[in-house]
This record gives structure tokens, sequence and C-alpha cells, in this order.
């Protein structure tokens, strides 16, 4: 997998965070691993089709979907992850992957789609990605540790 | 692995051919399925917001599955 394909998806991701309320979006570390991947706590699937397939997932711990809904709903506590704190995590996936497709465009591969975010939640669990390789990008917002998978694979259509 | 290659495999056929015949139904559709991604937990639950889900549950001989499905309007067809 072409590394460069990530510099769309790490703008999009720097560009929308701000505008929902975030101050600072650090880039932490970026890791390639294979297609297993171990999750705890919530992890967000958006899958890709067009001239580039495969799937991107934002995972974090439960404690820290709290953090990152209430800051998204202006400060209000959020004691349980709930259906508006979920609804709130997803609408962040869908927005960031939307735009993500739009700096895809402006980078010249065009014609992507993306699917509804599903939400998947629970401790111990395990991923299989559709790619032989994704790519993980570490990143701290306002001081919550955010994971972001990568797997996609360029296909000639 | 291999387990979860099967199921992959199945779901994709499944999806494939639905996918399929959705659009000989309406070209409009365009429906395209995207590559299948497998999560494995103990105890996990999987919400997705903006989507209603039709389940649909079946007994099997090797034990019971679960189909879901369900679809988000897009853009509108205008032609």
């Amino acid at each position: 997998m072409d590394i460069n394909i990530i510099n769309p998806l790490i703008v999009s991701f720097t560009e929308i965070l701000p505008q929902i309320g975030f101050q600072s979006v650090e880039r932490r570390s970026l890791s390639l691993i294979g297609s297993t991947l171990d999750y705890d706590g919530v992890l967000v699937h958006i899958s890709l089709v067009g001239t580039l397939r495969g799937a991107i997932l934002i995972g974090m711990s439960l404690e820290s979907a709290k953090q990152f809904a209430s800051k998204m709903m202006m400060g209000m506590p959020v004691m349980e992850f709930d259906s508006i704190a979920q609804s709130a995590i997803s609408e962040m996936g869908n927005m960031v992957c939307a735009n993500s497709c739009t700096q895809f465009s402006l980078a010249g591969i065009s014609g992507l789609d993306i699917s509804p975010p599903i939400l998947l939640i629970g401790c111990n669990g395990q991923a299989t990605l559709p790619v032989p390789q994704t790519i993980a990008i570490h990143f701290s917002v306002d001081g919550i540790d955010i994971n972001v998978y990568v797997g996609l694979v360029q296909v000639t259509i | 692995m291999s387990v979860i290659k099967v199921m992959v495999k199945l779901a994709n056929i499944v999806a494939g051919v639905a996918c399929s015949m959705l659009n000989k139904k309406d070209k409009t559709y365009s429906l395209r399925v995207s590559p299948p991604s497998v999560f494995c937990s103990t105890n996990a639950e999987l919400v997705s917001p903006n989507l209603k889900i039709q389940s649909s549950y079946a007994q099997t001989t090797f034990g019971p599955i679960f189909l879901g499905i369900g679809f988000k309007k897009g853009l509108e067809a205008w032609i």
C-alpha cells in the first residue's frame, strides 16, 4: 500500500476536528500493521468504494469516547455512552471520511463513496480488514488518544 | 483464520448477489458492495445510528445465524 494514500485522511482529520470544537490535533505516531487489529472500547467503521476500496476505522477507549462526545456537545457531561454520544461519535467519523473523499478528489482520486458509519462497542475485540496491510495513525486530540486505521487498496476499473 | 475467510466469502457472495438483483430491478440504485470486514468479540455491541436495520434470525445445523439489512438513502435520482 502506498503510504501517501493516508495524506488526504490526515488533512481531513486536522481540518474537521477544529470545526467541531477541538483545539489541538496532534499526530503522534505512524505504524504499519497487518490486516488484523485488536480493539478495546469503541471503533467506528466506514467502508470506501470506488477506485479506492477498503475501510477506515477510528478507535478509542470507552472513556475517551465519552470525553470526545462531551466536547462535541459543548461540554455537556456524558456519564454513559448512550445513543446521543454514539450518534456524536459516528457523525464525527462520517464527517471526517466524507471530507477525506473531497481531499482524495483534490489529489486526483475521484468517484469515491462511503458507507454509513457502524459503531462497534466492546472489549478485547479483533477486527480483520479486507486488505493485506493497514496503516495505524495515533492522534492526540485535546489530550484524547485516538487511533485511526487505514486499510485501502487502489483498484483499476 | 480460515474460518474467518470462509465467513468473509459467504458474506461477499450473499451481498454481491443481492446487490446485482437490486441493480437489475432499478438501474438508478447503482449499488456497490464494499469489501467485507470481520469483527470478533465475546461481548460486543454493534450500532449504526443512521440506519434502520431489518433483522432476520435463522437456525442452521451449525448454530444460529443473523442477517441484518439496512439501507440509507443516497443521492436522489432525478432523471
